[in-house]
């Protein structure tokens, strides 16, 4: 039978009897270079991404106006009234973002209480009825819209009637010690537009115009949504945010997408390896005279789990 | 080692994989427990090696490195791949 592969590189990817009859890049030398490469390659990027980080970053493909096109696109499917994007509610949305990275937390309630609905009442707007959609870990404006879309809660947001306006912020940050880019959508219905629709008068929102008290109802678990009712003069108050409103971090490009890279290179190293233990099964199981090692298929079944795990973590997380 | 303790062994290794993919997709969202997952796997896996090799009576030094080394190496590179 004619050779196909050089024995140089024979013996490197395929088991040969002596050292146990695995290929040389499986020896325990080759496993050892490639935990110290993997060990230096982390903490070379960690320290780069600390020291440089406009240089090497971590990029998305999301932005504002592409939630804010795809939003509407599904709500122009459904023949519902496109959302205007509205600067308070999206001031409110960052806002909400920021909160988010800075308590650390991942939840539509803040840990010491504050709501969604407190970040709206920040920036001046007065609603009927709001709602707030958030995301995380999604690379691309389509995948975050789709998952939303799946999901009937977030869905019901997006297509709701009730909502006029929308605020959107993507903003990137460290959320529970993982880099990671932040999508809110604030929807909302603001009481202006309101008294203007049903004609009584020419109600402002500028602070101490407002007249009414508005009952927020208990929002549900996802997608969290509230109509709330007027119920009786009053005044709202009204606090301008101290919230920035900066460009979403998101849509800065970093020279090298660090993101891509540690993923990319762990993905192609797993394939790697599973490929020559794969390799190693294959072969020892035809040949005789080299030894079966029963951990060999137990190395493999645990990378496929690895390589799930790292597939599932890059699945984007919808609240 | 009968084949049925052998085939018993591999059930269990299937059975404690199977039940971190369902913890990892508990934890979806929250990528410092999914680590912790993957920490634990790569403990779980050192055990089952240990004590598979124990009881087929061929455990020494250079399988404890081999398991130790991949266990490693799972836990880096995942670490790697999902900190960006």
């Amino acid at each position: 039978m004619r050779r196909v592969i050089p024995p140089a590189l024979e013996r490197q990817i395929l088991p040969h009897p002596g050292g146990r009859g695995r290929a040389k890049l499986l020896h325990k030398r080759a496993l050892g270079s490639y935990l110290l490469f993997f060990f230096v390659l982390f903490f070379t990027l960690t320290s780069l991404d600390a020291r440089f980080p406009g240089i090497l970053g971590f990029a998305t493909d999301i932005s504002v106006a592409d939630i804010l096109t795809l939003t509407n696109e599904q709500r122009a499917e459904s023949g519902l009234a496109e959302l205007t994007l509205n600067d308070k509610l999206s001031i409110a949305a960052e806002a909400k973002a920021r909160d988010m990275f800075l308590d650390d937390y991942w939840a539509h309630v803040a840990p010491d209480g504050t709501e969604p609905w407190d970040f709206i009442d920040n920036v001046g707007y007065v609603y009927l009825a709001a709602g707030e959609n958030l995301a995380k870990d999604f690379n691309h404006s389509d995948a975050v819209v789709r998952a939303w879309m799946d999901s009937p809660s977030h869905r019901e947001n997006l297509l709701s009637n009730n909502f006029e306006e929308i605020g959107v912020a993507v903003v990137d940050g460290d959320l529970l010690g993982f880099e990671t880019t932040l999508v809110v959508q604030m929807f909302g219905k603001s009481q202006t537009s309101y008294l203007a629709s049903v004609g009584e008068g020419s109600a402002t929102e500028a602070p101490g115009a407002v007249g009414a008290t508005f009952e927020p109802a208990e929002p549900a678990a996802e997608g969290l949504g509230v109509e709330t009712e007027l119920t009786a003069e009053g005044h709202r108050p009204l606090v301008q945010t101290q919230v920035r409103a900066q460009a979403a971090g998101a849509q800065e490009i970093p020279g090298l997408d660090l993101s891509n890279f540690a993923l990319s290179s762990g993905f192609i190293f797993v394939v790697f390896l599973g490929f020559l233990f794969l390799l190693d099964v294959l072969v020892v199981s035809r040949r005789r005279g080299i030894r079966f090692t029963a951990r060999t298929a137990g190395h493999l079944v645990l990378l496929v789990f690895l390589l799930l795990g790292i597939w599932y973590s890059q699945v984007g997380a919808i609240l | 080692m009968t084949k049925i303790q052998h085939a018993l062994l591999y059930v269990a290794l299937f059975v404690g994989l199977a039940l971190a993919g369902v913890l990892l997709f508990l934890f979806h969202g929250d990528p410092a427990r999914q680590l912790l997952v993957v920490v634990g796997v790569s403990l779980f896996y050192l055990v089952w090696g240990i004590a598979h090799h124990v009881l087929e009576d061929e455990f020494d030094f250079e399988v404890l490195l081999d398991y130790l080394l991949i266990a490693a190496l799972v836990v880096v590179v995942y670490l790697l791949a999902v900190r960006y």
